[in-house]
């Protein structure tokens, strides 16, 4: 329970570097474009990634680590996709909020679909109106954070 | 409605990516997920630079604009070593909450509490669902 409790303020505390990570970027891609933070930012956090594997690498020998599927290396690929569907979004009349909004429902949407088939390797979850619930209001309550923002 | 379609595959890619990443940090930890991801993200983005023939600009000199691929780098680790442990829904749920508290409050530091409207409703809503999520899926373990 501890482990859990641990693990979820962990969660929380990855969506706060999101939104910091988000924010430098947006930055970033005022100065440059939307394009070119992203390659940018890959590229500083590839080196740092690197550093950071280096800096605590357990020497496992290559033959004992667990075997995984091929398509788990390119988790890649959608992530950069990300960036040119966001900055397509942005400019139409969807605008920035609006590509906020959906990116969150897709994201919601897709780990359900995933869960409840248990495809990817997740642990079968089915959805149900009661697990759906806490996941409902999290996403209407985002929604209106996102949306919410008195016109001055 | 394309838009709105690509809107929607936008979100699927960031959770496609993110579920992926944590399936490769199973073999060989959350810093080599992160920088497999990265690299890979970076090759592909040089494709798609070739093929969409962007104007490339100047380099900013301002190093503080590029402590946001250092965070990424930490963001992907911290994100695929949750991912494995708690479940995808449960981690983009609890993402996206740390995301959108503390996004608004780094506008509220800026711009102050006058914009501050319905996002309160959305802040208790979030912080709420936050709650059951954590009473519904963790309470028997």
């Amino acid at each position: 329970m501890l482990k859990q409790s641990g693990l979820v303020l962990v969660a929380i505390f990855s969506g706060l570097l999101l939104a910091l990570m988000i924010s430098v970027n947006a930055e970033l891609a005022g100065t440059t474009s939307a394009f070119q933070a992203s390659w940018i930012a890959h590229g500083v956090g590839g080196i740092t990634a690197w550093f950071l594997y280096s800096a605590f690498k357990k020497n496992h020998a290559r033959a004992n680590r667990p075997e995984i599927k091929k398509q788990y290396w390119f988790g890649g690929v959608p992530g950069a996709l990300t960036v040119v569907f966001a900055s397509m979004t942005v400019q139409s009349y969807i605008g920035l909020t609006g590509t906020l909004a959906l990116a969150l429902i897709g994201q919601f949407l897709l780990s359900l679909i995933l869960e409840h088939y248990g495809l990817l390797n997740q642990p079968k979850t089915k959805v149900t109106i009661v697990n759906l619930l806490p996941t409902l209001l999290v996403a209407v309550g985002s929604i209106l954070i996102i949306y919410g923002k008195v016109e001055m | 409605m394309e838009f709105i379609l690509l809107g929607l595959l936008n979100g699927f890619c960031i959770t496609l990516s993110r579920v992926l990443n944590g399936q490769l940090s199973v073999r060989n930890g959350a810093f080599h997920a992160s920088f497999v991801n990265h690299a890979v993200g970076f090759a592909s983005l040089s494709l798609l630079f070739i093929f969409v023939a962007e104007p490339v600009n100047a380099l900013p000199q301002d190093l503080t604009l590029y402590v946001g691929g250092v965070i990424g780098a930490l963001y992907v680790a911290v994100n695929s070593f949750v991912m494995v442990r708690l479940g995808s829904t449960n981690s983009i749920v609890l993402v996206v909450a740390g995301q959108m508290l503390f996004g608004l409050f780094i506008e509220v530091y800026s711009f102050g509490f006058e914009q501050v409207g319905a996002q309160l409703i959305g802040v208790g809503l979030v912080v709420i669902g936050v709650f059951f999520k954590g009473r519904l899926s963790f309470q028997n373990k």
